[in-house]
């Protein structure tokens, strides 16, 4: 009964929402200023790699062809060198270079990060139990999704595929160590209908529980695993 | 969640199930898949029943070629009546600490509940086949049929040429036959100083496998219901062993599940509380057509066993 009262007391996920652009804003920094790769993979995404090196070809084909127009302009009308003088054309073009790409590559950055942003209220909405934080912190999960990110893949079908890998290959990730052990421990507020993919919930632990007297040998072999780590799990949340 | 005993009782089961069945040689020897879930109500279920595919003869010319009659694989079921369970009951002070000793990693007394299952299962099995199948899927070695003698390591290469020469008359592929009989047959072999082939490397894990002989996949059971032994050494003396494919027997475990039930006080000795119920509801269904009981003798003074 405490379990209950604890999960009513438990914020609904509205609130969280309101605050969630920090939170997001502080995980999305993080990501980018801890991980240097990750920073890179923002700045040169390899379809926007593409696009920029096309621009930037074209643009200096059209700067060549200027200065050549330029140049042959000056030869056949001479003008005076102090007005433009050929030397200062260079570092000219070579700040204007850096100077046309910049606004773009922010506007990119900016939609980027509010991409990442909704992908981040989504994930929340549909894990509300998950700590960033601690996702964050959970070098396998960076790896993971290194390459994956900034708008290249949906940040929760990352973390539904990782979870998937770990899963298939008999791990937990930290964060569910880190909800079990709180759990188990605290009996921290878990909605029955959120455990995770690797626990039956309250209702289909009981469905299957009716239905495995029933199986044939088989089907049995495959909710075994997952049953007996239910029923440990529960019996340690009493 | 207040309590999982709801989840741990068919759990029980199903690990009792999962542990005594690879102790099997006979039963795990049989075809175990089924599909169709049984009615608790009426205690029926449909099992999928084996039937064999034909083979339609056309020339190749043109406008020849009809359609034969169509096989509907999933209509050859055959529906069943289970009129009988089996079951381990027993009981404690306290029904939760019965529960919890006998799902621990290491329960005695699970591992001895294992055993037991594994060797009632053989049992039945086996008596079904040396007893109840009907007298044209015998052969007899001993008769002046076949060996007209004991079965010795003279004579054993001859008598596994004869059991699949039977299975080859009858139109069927003997390397789908496996011969289970007892550890005097492996003796018999082995007195030949012939080495025993494997066919693949599994095959040498499988439980009781001897080897491959004459090209006869051989292993031992031990049934003491189907051997004669002598009354000293207890030594098998005569035998009925089995000839057998696959899917000669199907073995069905349509329900399987833990019960557990409060008794008073005043209704056992010593005022027991908790009971328990390990049950199951199991049959063997038997197609003759692919099944041999085969009588040997060692010894001519000795008789057949008999039910």
């Amino acid at each position: 009964m405490a379990d209950q009262d604890k999960k009513v007391e438990k914020p609904v996920v509205e609130p969280k929402v309101d605050e969630q652009p920090t939170v997001q804003e502080e995980y999305f920094k993080d990501l980018l200023e801890d991980d240097e790769e990750l920073n890179e993979l923002a700045r040169v995404k390899p379809s926007e790699e593409q696009l920029r090196k096309n621009k930037d070809a074209e643009e200096a084909r059209k700067r060549r062809e200027a200065e050549a127009k330029q140049k042959k302009e000056a030869e056949a009308k001479p003008q005076p060198k102090v007005e433009q003088p050929a030397p200062a054309n260079k570092p000219a073009t070579a700040e204007a270079k850096p100077q046309q790409p910049a606004e773009p590559a922010k506007d990119q950055k900016a939609e980027q990060v509010n991409k990442l942003g909704e992908q981040l209220v989504q994930f929340k909405q549909k894990y509300p139990d998950i700590d960033l934080a601690q996702l964050d912190g959970d070098k396998g999960f960076k790896r993971f999704i290194d390459g994956k990110l900034m708008g290249k893949k949906d940040f929760t079908k990352l973390y539904e595929e990782y979870q998937e890998f770990r899963n298939e290959m008999g791990l937990q990730t930290q964060v569910q160590n880190n909800q079990i052990k709180s759990q188990a421990s605290t009996g921290s507020p878990v909605s029955t209908a959120t455990t995770g993919t690797d626990v039956y919930s309250e209702d289909e632990l009981r469905r299957i529980s009716q239905k495995l007297p029933f199986m044939s040998p088989k089907e049995a072999a495959k909710v075994e695993g997952k049953l007996k780590r239910s029923i440990q799990y529960y019996d340690n949340k009493k | 969640m207040a309590n999982t005993e709801f989840a741990k009782l068919p759990e029980l089961s199903n690990q009792i199930y999962k542990e005594w069945y690879p102790k099997t040689v006979l039963v795990q020897s049989c075809d175990n898949s089924f599909e169709g879930e049984l009615n608790l109500q009426t205690r029926e279920l449909d099992i999928p029943v084996y039937h064999d595919l034909s083979i339609y003869q056309t020339t190749i010319k043109e406008r020849e070629l009809k359609p034969a009659p169509l096989q509907f694989i999933k209509a050859s079921t055959k529906r069943v009546t289970i009129d009988r369970g089996r079951y381990s009951h027993w009981g404690q002070t306290s029904i939760g600490k019965l529960i919890d000793r006998l799902s621990a990693e290491d329960s005695e007394v699970r591992k001895k509940l294992v055993n037991k299952w594994a060797v009632e299962a053989e049992k039945e099995l086996a008596q079904w086949v040396a007893f109840d199948l009907p007298a044209k899927h015998e052969i007899d070695l001993n008769s002046a049929n076949y060996l007209n003698g004991v079965v010795n390591s003279t004579n054993v290469m001859r008598a596994l040429d004869i059991l699949q020469a039977k299975v080859i008359q009858q139109d069927m592929e003997p390397t789908e036959f496996t011969l289970f009989a007892s550890e005097k047959f492996e003796q018999v072999l082995r007195d030949t100083k012939i080495s025993f082939a494997s066919q693949d490397a599994n095959a040498t894990f499988k439980t009781g496998f001897v080897g491959m002989v004459n090209g006869v996949e051989v292993r031992r059971i031990h049934v003491q219901s189907i051997t004669t032994r002598d009354a000293n050494t207890a030594e098998v003396e005569a035998e009925i062993a089995i000839w057998k494919t696959r899917d000669g027997i199907q073995y069905v475990v349509p329900f399987r599940n833990t019960v557990s039930y409060e008794i008073q006080p005043n209704e056992v000795l010593m005022g027991g509380m908790g009971y328990q119920t390990v049950e199951y509801y199991d049959f063997f269904n038997l197609y003759p057509g692919r099944l041999f009981r085969v009588k040997m003798k060692y010894d001519a003074a000795a008789s057949y066993p008999t039910k």
